[in-house]
């Protein structure tokens, strides 16, 4: 083909930086320098196991030699080994669809490996026969291979080509991984007749990224027909490996790479293809597909509207799950009628027979599309239907309250949903108007988790008390889930005991697996106080909320991600021994962090002579804070962790 | 309708023989298995398993899997869910899904399988057969139940054999009586009484000598078309030097490459060092295991070429480099897992792993080399070796030997650290850790690895947050053998330090702080005891600190000084003021864990030895202001 460069762009919103690759290479495979051979370590990150030296991942939207429209990726990668564990990179193993209709093959695999002794350079090539094609499963085929010759210190090449029909799915292309990456690239070549949606995504920049534009022709129906290619190219030189951040519910929104959506195909007296544009056409396209007749089903159960209509709700709820086992799949499209028959469905199957039984009551249910925090977030320009992994309900009371449900889960309630479902922004398609919108399901309720402790104190420092904690809404989901997940209610004790460093009797958790927005215990405790003399010594928070643990690394990348917003109530009453006295109390403390719309407040009080009295709030507001924001959190975080040390400190009379 | 009142009085008849069971997660109400051997290389086992399912935590128990590979394949399969109010759904073959199970670069081995989802509870039978291939040196293994809190109400075993054919066996649980029908030899196991499910805790016994087992195989067999006998160690031994022919061609570089590492060499050990540093430069673990390949090692050649191979193929690559320098070495198979062989049976399905021995004639020892990891310290015989059965193979034949386990004594951590605390309770703490047998073993090719690595293993599960960890020195004698010789034992010596925003709590004119945040708490189950107390070797920690306080504070309170000594180990801690320097403080703690197999009703026992030892860790000193 032939192909004659015509301009060079770059993209609007490229970031472009004059950095450059701390190690300089030839691109060529087979130009492995003797420099590279040398190298004992990677400056920017001398604890890198190995680093890729070159990863290039070359993205072909094409027709191939019988007009078939094709997707094709060659790979390149240039490691270097720097430690023991980066031996690993040079075992590969790619996993391909086995459907006949996709077509996907892999092949060109070449692997070398490069080595110094004695000052020369070894090549030792992967042999063919090291080539292990097998099934993976029904659905899939694998290949492995492994390089050989494999040191400390050696370069890998590897190369090999994957080609494949799904020709739209180019999906998301990364350059940062898990080793660090001395220079990246993808470039992205496709016809004009090919619109795709891009978005790059990373905490790190882009060095380069451009826009090579070229021309080619192909022959249809004995015409020649010219048009122009497009190539976009995305560079990225030093860029680190990632690491595990925690309360990061997806850590690839940080990771480098770009996304493609392919948005329509239009060749000329051949194809047009639109793919969602707007999200009304994603709605249209569900709509005239039938996936709102799934809500209205005629399902032979019978089920009869109570008076009260959230007991309805709940009738309607148990009665499905009663016929219908979950069988712990999501799914986003349900097939009412079918799971229904077999007895066992998704969370959307299930969903689909509990909205179609309340529509027939009278109610309006309809479906609320979600993509999940662990997938990452919503983005506007990915118009499409495969944004979303899961489904839950919103159903519309006859006296018009509103409420959401995952339908399936035991520890959820109404309103109360799984905390990867608190997204700004669900897509309600209404059975009523057919017609979509965008509900907000981060703050439906207030989450609340209250904590009372009444204790007494002998003059031996032997403490007795009784303890009540009150979960509301998110906050109960947690408890009720390890308490359901624990071998026995022995189990769960147990990890309070350890907890909170006390002998725990008289356990009670009543309606634990209750569907409500509500979860409580109570039970009585003993511990020891420190004796030593004429001093008793008290530690008053026998519970504590947040931990030095929660953010031990000083730099952050992510956005830190809190489950729910939440209010945390501590409040503790110590009848001290009347031979005794306070001698001295900790200090309130109030401490505010706008950023979490959070604040924390202890106060400390003496209630006559006889009792110690703890008051303790946290409340924090909002769900995410900016890495910008991090370092000022973790000093919060700190200073609260700072107060649950305090000591009460008694002195003999 | 006749078959729906057998199900029912077959049902009635589990659940009666199960009374007792209610708080299973799920009961195998009946397992029947009959392998019929149709000629000297196959077989065909018959199944029929029923499981009631009460609970999500019994699923695994009812779990169809089959895995198959070169010797094994799914023949038929049919079965049938009842679900409550007795509806039924009948299983075939289309519900199957399959997995590759391939761990290595490539090997023929995958799972069929089936995990039913219905509300519980549920039953579950299944009705299939498993087609033996290639060879049978062991029968299918009998192990009607092997997970926790899974009760077994019946459970049958049947292997109808040619008559005279003379069989190994081991089982536990499980009656067994032998009688000849119609020309055949039927072997049968029968489970006498149900089972009660098994309570997972922690300090018991191995597991797998708690469930019913069948574990055997003919005297005579045929493998990957090699004949073979396994009466005793010597013949199995025979067989297993039959089937590695061709694999010690080592090529003519590496013979060169052999004769340049070694020369000059003084000594034996000199050259298996030598030898064993090439093995660690040159190769790594990948795994080929298609066919008999699974016993067999890649030869030499192609781990020479590829610079890879499991631990059958570098262990045998090793021995041919140690033979061309006039080493001899014994190839043997072990199972790292469970110390013992089987005493009534002798077989390789018993092992697990491959190793080299090396006897070193001048130091009158022997070294056990792990060539799957060549950072082992030579002359360590590590914790999945040290004590355990082996096979080793001389090149005809070979022998069963124990390779030699260390006293718990040599056991040991120790801690050193000096903690300076300031007046707002940060400390800054420098740490020596000296860690010794198999407590080293952390620290093999410590140096190598990543620092979140290094910080992940030297600081875990502290009750203090450490921040700034640097490592300031390693030190250890992994390559010291020749200075012990058979008195060698792997120790390893980090320095590092640390600091501590929160090590102390400073609260008005008083700074309190815990005795050893740098313990790891013992841990005791809340819940009653269900099987014996168990621990296998002892061990010993010892922490030596001295504290440095904050000018201006003086010590307030020092916990008591803490002696127990009893059946579980001994603990002994104590506080002193610096006799010299009232600002500062010596902290000694030392717990040694004692062997023990002791009856359940001892338990509560050891939650208050437990109780002491974290209440001494956790006891406060306080220091107040001057």
């Amino acid at each position: 083909m032939k192909k004659t460069l015509i301009t060079l762009l770059l993209f609007g919103s490229a970031v472009f930086t004059l950095t450059a690759q701390s190690i300089k290479i030839n691109y060529k495979p087979g130009s492995v320098s003797m420099e590279e051979l040398e190298m004992d370590s990677y400056p920017l990150d001398t604890s890198a196991a190995a680093v890729l030296l070159c990863k290039d991942t070359d993205v072909k939207v094409s027709f191939d030699s019988q007009l078939e429209l094709r997707r094709t990726v060659t790979v390149y990668r240039r490691y270097k080994v720097l430690k023991e564990e980066g031996k690993d990179c040079a075992d590969v193993e790619l996993i391909y669809s086995a459907d006949h209709s996709d077509d996907e093959r892999i092949y060109g695999i070449k692997v070398v490996t490069y080595n110094l002794d004695k000052g020369k350079k070894v090549v030792s090539k992967m042999p063919s026969n090291l080539i292990y094609r097998d099934s993976y499963t029904a659905d899939y085929n694998q290949v492995k291979f492994s390089a050989p010759d494999v040191r400390v210190g050696s370069v890998i090449e590897v190369q090999y080509t994957f080609t494949t029909r799904r020709y739209w799915d180019v999906g998301l292309l990364f350059i940062q991984g898990n080793y660090p990456v001395n220079h990246g690239s993808i470039s992205v070549e496709y016809s004009e007749y090919f619109y795709f949606n891009k978005l790059t995504r990373g905490h790190h920049s882009f060095t380069e990224v451009k826009r090579d534009t070229s021309a080619d022709t192909y022959t249809f129906r004995g015409a020649t027909v010219r048009f122009d290619l497009f190539e976009d190219v995305f560079v990225a030189d030093d860029v680190p490996a990632m690491k595990d951040e925690p309360y990061c519910f997806y850590p690839d929104q940080s990771r480098l790479g770009v996304e493609y959506e392919l948005r329509s195909v239009q060749i000329p007296g051949w194809i047009y293809k639109n793919f969602s544009t707007e999200w009304s056409d994603v709605d249209n396209q569900l709509v005239e597909g039938g996936y709102l007749k799934e809500f209205t089903a005629k399902i032979p159960l019978k089920v009869e509207a109570l008076d009260d209509e959230v007991e309805t709700i709940k009738n309607v709820r148990a009665s499905v799950l009663d016929a219908v086992k979950w069988d712990g799949e999501i799914g986003r499209w349900p097939s009412s009628t079918k799971a229904f028959k077999e007895k066992n469905g998704s969370a959307a199957d299930i969903c689909g027979i509990i909205a179609s039984k309340l529509n027939e009551l009278g109610y309006t249910s309809s479906p609320v599309l979600i993509k999940s925090r662990t997938r990452g977030v919503l983005a506007s320009f990915h118009v499409s239907w495969d944004s979303f992994d899961a489904m839950i309900l919103q159903i519309v009371t006859p006296s018009g309250k509103v409420y959401y449900t995952d339908g399936v889960r035991g520890s959820s309630y109404l309103n109360v949903l799984p905390v990867e479902y608190l997204i700004p922004n669900g897509r309600l398609l209404s059975v009523v108007s057919k017609r979509g919108s965008w509900v907000d399901l981060t703050k439906l309720v207030k989450n609340v988790d209250t904590f009372n402790v009444i204790a007494k104190l002998d003059a031996s420092g032997t403490i007795e008390g009784e303890c009540n904690r009150l979960f509301n809404n998110e906050s109960s989901i947690y408890e009720k889930r390890k308490y359901a997940g624990g071998k026995d209610e022995e189990e769960f004790i147990e990890g309070l005991e350890n907890a909170m460093k006390v002998d725990i009797s008289e356990f009670e958790f009543p309606e634990h697996d209750a569907w409500s927005p509500r979860a409580s215990y109570r039970f009585k405790f003993s511990t020891e106080a420190e004796v030593a003399g004429d001093y008793i010594y008290v530690k008053p928070f026998i519970n504590k909320y947040h931990s030095e643990r929660d953010f031990q690394d000083p730099d952050r990348r992510n956005v830190v991600e809190f489950p729910f917003p939440e209010t945390v109530k501590y409040s503790y009453t110590l009848f001290i021994p009347s031979e005794y006295a306070v001698d001295q109390l900790p200090k309130p403390q109030a401490f505010v962090f706008d950023p979490l719309g959070s604040k924390v407040v202890v106060k400390y009080s003496m209630a006559g002579d006889s009792a110690v009295s703890v008051s303790f709030m946290f409340i924090a507001n909002e769900m995410t804070v900016t890495a910008a924001d991090y370092e000022v959190l973790r000093m919060y975080w700190s200073e609260i962790c700072n107060i649950y040390n305090a000591s009460i400190v008694l002195k003999k009379k | 309708m006749r078959t729906f009142i057998l199900t029912l009085i077959l049902m009635v008849m589990a659940m009666v023989s199960v009374a007792g069971q209610e708080s299973a997660d799920a009961i195998i109400l009946s397992h029947v298995e009959e392998f019929k051997m149709n000629s000297r290389t196959s077989g065909t086992d018959k199944v029929h398993v029923s499981i009631l399912v009460n609970n999500k935590d019994g699923l695994d128990a009812a779990t169809f899997v089959v895995y198959t590979d070169y010797f094994r394949s799914l023949g038929s399969f049919g079965g049938e869910v009842v679900l409550q109010g007795g509806k039924k759904v009948k299983l075939s073959k289309k519900d199957l899904s399959f997995v590759s199970l391939s761990t290595g670069l490539a090997d023929d081995c995958y799972a069929v399988g089936y995990v039913p989802s219905y509300n519980y509870p549920f039953t579950v039978t299944y009705d299939y057969t498993v087609d033996y291939k290639n060879g049978v040196d062991i029968f299918p293994v009998f192990d009607p139940v092997n997970v926790a809190n899974v009760g077994l109400a019946s459970a049958k075993y049947s292997l109808i054999l040619p008559e005279g054919m003379k069989i190994a066996r081991h089982d536990q649980y499980l009656e067994y009586s032998v009688e000849t029908v119609k020309g055949k030899d039927v072997h049968t196991w029968i489970l006498s009484q149900p089972m009660k499910p098994l309570v997972r805790e922690h300090l018991m016994k191995l597991e797998s000598d708690t469930y019913p087992l069948v574990f055997a195989g003919p005297l005579e067999f045929t493998l990957g078309g090699i004949e073979g006998r396994q009466s005793n160690w010597e013949e199995l031994a025979s067989w297993l030097c039959a089937i590695q022919t061709k694999v010690d061609d080592l090529p003519a570089s590496e013979v060169d490459k052999v004769r340049e590492l070694t020369e000059g060499a003084d000594s034996d050990y000199e050259i298996v060092s030598r030898l064993y540093s090439y093995l660690r430069e040159k190769t790594r673990y990948v795994s080929i295991s298609l066919g008999i390949g699974g016993l067999r090692p890649l030869p030499a050649s192609h781990v020479a070429k590829n610079g890879f191979g499991d631990c059958k193929g570098l262990s045998n690559y090793l021995k041919c480099l140690l033979k061309v320098a006039g080493v001899d070495s014994y190839y043997y198979v072990i199972n790292t897992d469970q110390k013992k062989f089987f005493k009534d049976i002798c077989s390789v399905s018993q092992m697990n792993h491959v190793m080299l021995a090396v006897p070193l004639k001048e130091n009158k020892d022997t070294l056990f080399v792990e060539c799957t990891n060549p950072s082992y310290p030579l002359g360590y015989r590590h914790s999945d070796c040290a004590g355990h059965d082996i096979l080793m193979l001389d090149g005809k034949s070979g022998r069963k030997v124990t390779v030699g386990g260390y006293p718990d004594s040599l056991s040991r951590k120790i801690r050193e650290a000096k903690i300076v605390i300031s007046a707002d309770g940060s400390a800054k703490i420098d740490i020596k850790d000296r860690r010794m047998l198999d407590y080293s073993e952390t620290f093999i090719d410590f140096g190598k690895r990543k620092p979140d690595s290094q910080v992940k293993t030297l600081v875990r599960d502290w009750n203090v947050q450490p921040e700034d960890v640097r490592i300031v020195g390693v030190k250890d004698n992994f390559k010291d053998y020749l200075k012990y010789g058979r008195e060698y034992v792997p120790e390893a010596e980090v320095d590092f330090s640390m600091t501590s925003r929160k090590y102390a709590n400073a609260s008005g004119d008083r700074i309190f702080f815990p005795m050893n945040p740098l313990a790891v708490n013992l841990y005791y189950q809340r819940s009653a005891r269900v099987n014996r107390v168990y621990l296998d070797s002892g061990y010993t920690l010892a922490y030596d600190y001295t504290v440095v306080l904050p000018e201006g504070y003086k010590v307030e309170n020092l916990p008591e000084d803490v002696t127990v000594d009893d059946v579980w180990g001994t603990f002994v801690s104590s506080a002193r003021v610096d006799e010299s320097d009232s600002s500062v403080l010596h902290v000694s703690q030392s717990f040694t864990a004692k062997p023990f197999d002791e009856d359940k009703s001892m338990y509560p026992s050891y939650r208050e030895f437990a109780k002491k030892v974290n209440k001494a860790y956790s006891a406060k000193v306080v220091l107040s202001r001057q």
